[in-house]
């Protein structure tokens, strides 16, 4: 009886160390941080050049879309677990929004791209946001001014991410503080 | 009470061990190697560009510049390991190595430096890593995967592939165009 119960004792310990070892992992860390790259590529509607591309210079009534990944600097991981996690991504709280320095701002959505794939096609999952450009939108600052002049004027912008622990981290294009053409979202008329 | 020593031994011993071993989800990225936080870029050179110069852009034609711009941070510190120039005995002694590489297996090493290379009085400068690639005239129209491979001395391995590396999605890719 003595050795039943000893037995018992000793499993139920056992259930309860795999259980919290198992708990510590999937909560939220106290101190998160992530690895955040971003880019920009021109968008479908209305497009003046190749669509998808990478750029950083657009014509007014073109899309702008932010892209976005954002990894678990502990693991090295996407912690949407590219589509299979979302429900981990709503307990982080994860948040992540593109800024222009003009104050307008734009949340992002994580998703599968392309949308719709053909048959076997490869789909990653990342975080987007797209922005529409007004036709009569005019940027603050005069491309002229930039390092390499460009015709047009310009916007700056990031994107942060933040989570549920406080956790914040604000992605700038390379070359940040300078006036380097990439630094910035170039828009001419159309 | 022979037989219930080894039941209780056994208990301990595994309740002592469980704790130490690793789980799944910690095992399943590659913890404590990320050491680096990178970005990158692609832009276009100013070497017989056929279009606007230093912008960014995935699309190319046969003759014009590919140039890689890539920022490496210590994610520890979040700062430059260089920083911005001003250390570059530290970037020596971790022996940070930052190359891209396409998918034909060319390679180009890449450089730390100022940019503007050469700025003028109250003009703010970034230093970060550069390459250039021209593409040779020659050189089949068509899209070119790319990654970038930051390492140091002490074994630390980050690979950068584009958002959305592994699909068909054009901006993960260099498309190479028809030139002039």
């Amino acid at each position: 009886m003595r050795r039943k119960a000893l037995l018992l004792f000793c499993s139920v310990m056992l259930g309860l160390l795999l259980l919290f070892s198992g708990a510590v992992v999937a909560a939220p860390r106290a101190r998160a941080a992530y690895w955040v790259t971003v880019d920009l590529v021109r968008g479908s509607t209305d497009a003046a050049g190749p669509v998808g591309a990478q750029t950083n210079v657009f014509k007014q009534g073109e899309e702008v879309v932010f892209r976005a990944r954002v990894l678990d600097i502990a693991t090295g991981q996407d912690p949407g677990r590219q589509g299979k996690g979302l429900k981990v991504l709503q307990e982080l709280g994860l948040q992540v929004v593109a800024y222009l320095e003009d104050g307008q701002s734009f949340p992002m959505t994580y998703g599968q791209h392309p949308a719709q794939p053909q048959g076997r096609e490869a789909v990653a999952w990342f975080w987007t946001a797209s922005w529409k450009i007004p036709d009569t939108y005019t940027p603050p600052h005069d491309a002229a001014g930039l390092l390499v002049p460009l015709r047009g004027r310009y916007v700056k912008w990031w994107v942060i991410v933040t989570d549920k622990t406080g956790a914040s981290v604000r992605f700038d294009p390379v070359g940040a503080g300078t006036l380097l053409p990439p630094v910035s979202i170039v828009i001419d008329k159309r | 009470m022979k037989r219930r020593n080894p039941i209780l031994f056994f208990c301990v011993a595994l309740l002592l061990i469980v704790p130490l071993l690793p789980t799944g989800r910690a095992s399943a990225g590659p913890q404590g190697k990320l050491v680096y936080s990178v970005a990158v870029d692609l832009v276009r050179g100013s070497f017989q560009p056929l279009g606007p110069v230093c912008v960014q852009t995935s699309v190319f034609k046969q003759t014009e510049e590919v140039v890689w711009r890539v920022r490496v941070l210590d994610i520890a510190s979040g700062e430059d390991p260089g920083e911005g120039g001003k250390n570059l005995v530290a970037l020596a002694e971790r022996g940070i190595k930052v190359t891209a590489t396409l998918e034909n297996g060319v390679s180009f090493p890449m450089r730390y430096g100022s940019h503007p290379g050469r700025p003028g009085p109250g003009v703010a400068a970034a230093w970060f890593w550069t390459v250039a690639w021209r593409i040779p005239a020659d050189y089949p129209t068509g899209t070119l995967r790319w990654w970038v491979v930051v390492q140091d001395k002490t074994g630390a391995f980050v690979r950068f592939d584009p958002i959305g590396g592994g699909t068909n999605l054009p901006g993960a890719q260099i498309v190479v165009a028809k030139g002039p």
